[in-house]
């Protein structure tokens, strides 16, 4: 058995962990910085992200042995106590003003939506792999919708903007692998695109058009094309008639929740402060320890959300390039192995957990210097946070499971 | 390339895309900000690492003439609160309430509004905040503040102003010379964090703010309590509305005391209307009546248009002028040019001011400063009215003469008494000595200043002495000092109150000066509007004059009279010492005679010295004073150089 255990991971592709191994190194120097030049005492940031290195590790290798059968025939199972895990908080007080966490009376809080990233995964790989010949059947696209949206609008109200976004993202990709066809996934998209364009009268022309096109070369039955398309036009006219009839309080709550940044003092501050430490880094960074914005704590969550800054203030523009290819590289792979996988359950897991990652990286760098709105996103394997870690190297773990060659 | 890979490869293509574009994507902004943006990143991160704050300068004192200080700067605190970073509301508004001594209600009820930033209590004195001031409580902020404090609240109040909430000068002083008490603040660069914590760095840039510089009046604090305290009495006297009154020392235009009540507290000026804020010595005219006869007295004489044995028929108290009855106070007949005045007849003043006509009349009205003004630096004086001749009525010869038709202050009168007592000189009145820069440097001092000469010394001899006839045997008496030779004249005037003359209110005042042989001091009562009765100069202001003058002659060694007066019927003492004894008397007596002699005192000589002075050489030899009189101590028991126990009474007779 031990043998066996021994070909498995030696089987595995374990040059995924040497860009793991690298990021995790640039987190714990820069956070490390943060520790030492502020002077925390243990237990800190850096000191706990040490400890839960160990577990995580563990999990990550349990990860990698558990039989890809017995992970596909529970899947279902372990998708209902993930719907259930992520409704418990609720039962508990509120920390940090959100349900995020359960607290079991350890020193730290588990958050059940990092588990659920993935385990929606799984469950979205084996839906698509059991109705894999079915998929360009616009009806088949519904379900998995279904299985993706309930946890999401779970995690929503938590309220979690953050990772409900990066749960909802995997189903395309996912989607696109198995083989749907992308006139369906452009229905599914259509409707919100609609309503998003409608505030603009030229974008809402331009986006009248570009569904004309669509439709036209798709060439649906003419009764679906009619139906679809003024569908779409009469939901974008109707859109902003009902936004007018809320009270300006109430849009306002909506609009600062999509983009924080409207809240002048909290979240646009946040990245000035982003932007100014990222600028005033340079192209080499002012030195290990030497970030005068990160110190002076004008950067605000510095060593999660905001942790692309401070190895930008302090590393530089260089480093910061490094750790892109480091991600870059990560990423490719995992898409190799996807390509490369034994079978079609295997290579959609792969697919989803890359979009997970990717989504993490992009949201978070994206968040850093401006791009989008301010979500709160961990950058895996550098940011602090406990049960990210954890779930990081679970996903990796599993990662390496699945892309395994099969030799028997 | 495998047969899979060809299956996929559309669907790696779209996902590869979507995974470059968004690196690149990154990346170009990334570059964007820490390359090319990079310079204005960093000069604003350095910018908000820094911060300057104002360091104050220390507001400017100012002192009477004897160096009293009557304006303080005290430390006060204010306190208030970030809401949103208070932890415990509850707890806060506690800690609060008990350090200030407030209900922690007052405060719960602030710390509960939506606002940012709420101011919780201000003017807070040191002991209130003392439980606070060292803790760092979250969400508190403690601002220190220097805040004006008059410790000699009511007296002088007008003439210091005081000023407002940012210690800016709204009135007196505190207005007219707030340039030079405010002085120049500073600035400190500090580092500060994102918290808000700021740390000062030797390497920072520093400008020390420049401390205000202090002022020295000329006002005596002395002079100024005696004179409030006597026009407070007057008033409760006569039921005046209100009184003004105004010291000066005539051989120098310096303003010993100026005072307008009622009066106000310059530490709360909202407790008390307004107007009691003005100096209305400066900034009120009103028309004088019959003490501005020295007007026509002295233009008669320079003129030589009436000799002083001129006798005039003063009509029995009545007669016409251009339709209009002019009336004395009493019935007179032939009265000559020194009676009329010291009678204060309007009938005889008139017909003197007929034969010397309206050019001299305007011209001395004019030389002696009325209608314009005295050029004193304190903020809203009036010129007071002065018409030219040009516009003159028919009557209005007969009126100026006697002191209706034109508006004088209360300083302009006593301007114009000055250059009598002086010698024909008026000067320019002063408030200011001298202002010292914090290092004592003088950088604004005001020399007595000649502004014109009235008349020659001959002329206003002669004024000087019909004006010591008013106070020896005319309407002044009431003014009379027993053993003191006093000049003035008294004035009545009907007030001019909805364009006729008012037969029920009036303005008596009173305009002299003492010791009429050397003046030293020049002083002018106004009463407003006294009960009927009071209502004459005589019987209404003179007394108040004769008070503090016999007062301020108690007080002050300085004041010597000039000679014991010949001609007056009071037996002069044996033992008093003449003008040129006093030469000899020790100036310091005390060093002349040990104190103890085996347990004995021995008894200092007091004579010639004040009460004040005399009372503090016998504390200081261990002796009980006795008084009796008022003036300078001309006669003593025991005799000086007596052996006495200690605490043994001496008796004093003063004159």
């Amino acid at each position: 058995m031990f043998l066996g255990f021994k070909n498995k991971i030696i089987t595995s592709p374990l040059s995924l962990l040497l860009s793991v191994i690298g990021l995790l190194t640039l987190g714990l120097i820069t956070l490390n910085s943060i520790t030492v030049t502020q002077g925390q005492a243990p237990p800190n940031a850096f000191s706990k992200q040490l400890i839960f290195l160990l577990p995580a590790f563990l999990l990550m290798v349990a990860m990698q042995l558990t039989s890809k059968r017995m992970i596909h025939k529970y899947i279902f199972v372990a998708y209902g106590i993930v719907i259930i895990a992520v409704l418990l908080p609720f039962a508990g007080e509120k920390i940090a003003g959100t349900h995020r966490w359960i607290n079991l009376g350890l020193p730290f809080g588990l958050q059940p939506s990092e588990i659920a990233k993935w385990v929606i995964v799984i469950t979205l790989a084996r839906y698509l792999s059991d109705h894999n010949l079915q998929m360009r059947n616009f009806g088949s696209n519904i379900v998995p919708f279904i299985i993706v949206l309930i946890p999401t609008f779970i995690v929503l109200s938590q309220p979690d903007l953050g990772t409900a976004f990066v749960m909802l993202t995997p189903i395309i990709p996912m989607l696109i692998w198995v083989g749907a066809r992308p006139f369906h996934l452009f229905l599914i998209v259509a409707p919100l695109l609609s309503i998003l364009a409608a505030f603009n009268v030229l974008v809402f022309s331009i986006w009248a058009g570009i569904m004309a096109i669509v439709i036209f070369f798709s060439r649906p039955k003419l009764w679906h094309a009619i139906g679809l398309y003024f569908g779409n036009i009469f939901l974008g006219l109707i859109f902003p008639l009902m936004w007018n009839t809320l009270r300006p309080f109430q849009q306002n709550r909506i609009l600062t929740f999509v983009n924080p940044e409207l809240d002048p003092l909290g979240a646009g501050y946040q990245i000035i402060q982003s932007k100014t430490a990222l600028g005033s880094g340079g192209l080499m960074g002012k030195g290990w320890g030497r970030g005068t914005q990160t110190h002076l704590k004008f950067l605000p969550v510095q060593e999660s959300d905001f942790i692309v800054s401070v190895i930008g203030e302090e590393l530089g523009f260089i480093t910061l390039m490094i750790m892109l290819v480091l991600f870059l590289w990560l990423l490719i792979k995992l898409i190799r192995l996807a390509l490369n996988a034994s079978d079609r359950f295997s290579g959609l897991v792969i697919i989803g957990i890359a979009t997970i990652f990717l989504a993490h990286v992009f949201v978070n760098c994206a968040m850093t210097v401006g791009m989008i709105p301010v979500k709160g996103l961990p950058l895996p394997f550098i940011s602090y946070g406990g049960s990210f870690l954890l779930s990081s190297f679970m996903m990796i773990g599993l990662v390496m499971n699945f892309g395994r060659e099969e030799l028997d | 390339m495998t047969k899979t890979y060809l299956k996929f490869r559309s669907r790696v293509t779209i996902l590869s895309c979507c995974l470059i574009f968004a690196w690149v994507g990154l990346s170009a902004r990334l570059f964007q900000i820490m390359v090319t943006d990079s310079d204005f990143y960093r000069k604003q991160g350095i910018k908000q690492g820094q911060r300057q704050e104002p360091l104050l300068a220390v507001r400017g004192n100012i002192y009477d003439v004897n160096n009293t200080l009557l304006t303080r700067n005290i430390i006060h605190y204010t306190l208030a609160a970030h809401p949103s970073k208070v932890n415990d509301i509850n707890g806060f508004a506690k800690l609060i309430s008990e350090s200030t001594g407030n209900e922690p209600d007052y405060y719960l009820k602030k710390l509960n509004s939506k606002a940012d930033f709420v101011y919780l209590d201000r003017n807070l004195r040191r002991d209130k905040v003392e439980g606070i001031l060292d803790q760092r409580i979250p969400g508190l902020v403690i601002d220190r503040k220097s805040r004006r404090s008059y410790p000699h609240t009511f007296v002088g109040a007008q003439v210091i102003g005081f000023t407002d909430v940012d210690d800016k000068g709204l009135t007196g002083i505190e207005k007219e010379f707030n340039g030079y008490l405010a002085g120049t603040n500073g600035w400190v660069v500090k580092s500060i964090n994102g918290e808000g914590r700021s740390q000062v760095k030797t390497s920072f840039p520093i400008k020390p703010p420049i401390d205000g510089s202090n002022i020295q009046l000329t006002i005596d604090l002395e002079y100024q309590s005696i004179l409030q305290e006597e026009l407070s009495r007057r008033i409760n006297e006569t039921s005046a509305k209100g009184a003004l009154g105004i010291l000066m020392d005539p051989q120098t235009g310096a303003v010993l005391a100026m005072a307008s009540l009622p009066d106000y507290d310059p530490n709360q000026p909202g407790s008390s209307p307004i107007e009691n804020q003005k100096n209305r010595v400066i900034t009120d005219q009103f028309e004088p009546g019959s003490t501005y006869k020295i007007v026509t007295a002295t233009a008669a004489v320079a003129t030589s248009a009436v000799s002083l044995y001129d006798e005039f028929y003063c009509e029995d108290g009545q007669f016409t002028v251009a339709g209009k009855i002019i009336s004395d106070h009493e019935k007179f007949g032939l009265l000559t040019f020194s009676q009329i005045i010291a009678h204060s007849s309007n009938v005889g003043t008139i017909k003197i001011a007929q034969k010397i006509g309206q050019n001299p009349l305007y011209r001395f009205s004019r030389d002696y400063g009325f209608g314009t003004t005295t050029g004193i630096r304190f903020p809203g004086e009036m010129q007071g009215t002065l018409r030219k001749i040009k516009d003159w009525s028919e009557i209005s010869l007969a009126e100026v003469a006697i002191g209706y038709e034109v508006g004088v202050t209360t300083l302009q009168l006593a301007s114009a008494y000055s250059s009598i007592a002086n010698g024909g000189f008026l000067l320019k009145p002063r408030l200011v000595k001298q202002i010292l820069s914090p290092e004592g440097k003088i950088v604004y001092a005001e020399k007595p200043e000649v502004i014109r000469k009235v008349a020659d010394p001959e002329i206003m001899s002669t004024i000087k002495d019909m004006l010591v006839q008013v106070v020896e045997s005319g309407t002044g008496t009431n003014a009379h000092i027993e053993g003191w030779s006093v000049a003035g004249k008294t004035g009545t005037a009907h007030k001019f109150v909805d364009g006729a003359y008012s037969e029920s209110q009036y303005i008596s005042n009173f305009a002299g000066f003492f010791p009429a042989e050397d003046p030293q001091v020049v002083g002018v009562i106004i009463l407003d509007e006294p009960h009927y009765g009071y209502h004459w100069g005589s019987y209404g202001a003179a007394p108040a004059f004769r008070r503090v003058a016999q007062r301020i002659i108690n007080m002050d060694d300085s004041i010597q009279y000039y000679k014991p007066r010949t001609n007056s019927n009071k037996p002069v003492y044996a033992g008093a010492p003449t003008q040129d004894d006093l030469g000899l008397v020790p100036i310091n007596t005390i060093a002349s005679y040990p104190k103890y002699q085996d347990g004995y005192t021995i008894v200092p000589d007091v004579r010639g010295m004040s009460i004040r002075k005399a009372k503090q050489v016998l504390i200081a030899s261990n002796m009980r004073a006795s008084f009796t009189g008022s003036g300078h101590v001309v006669w003593q028991s025991p005799k000086p150089g007596t052996k006495k126990l200690p605490g043994s009474l001496c008796t004093m007779g003063l004159n």
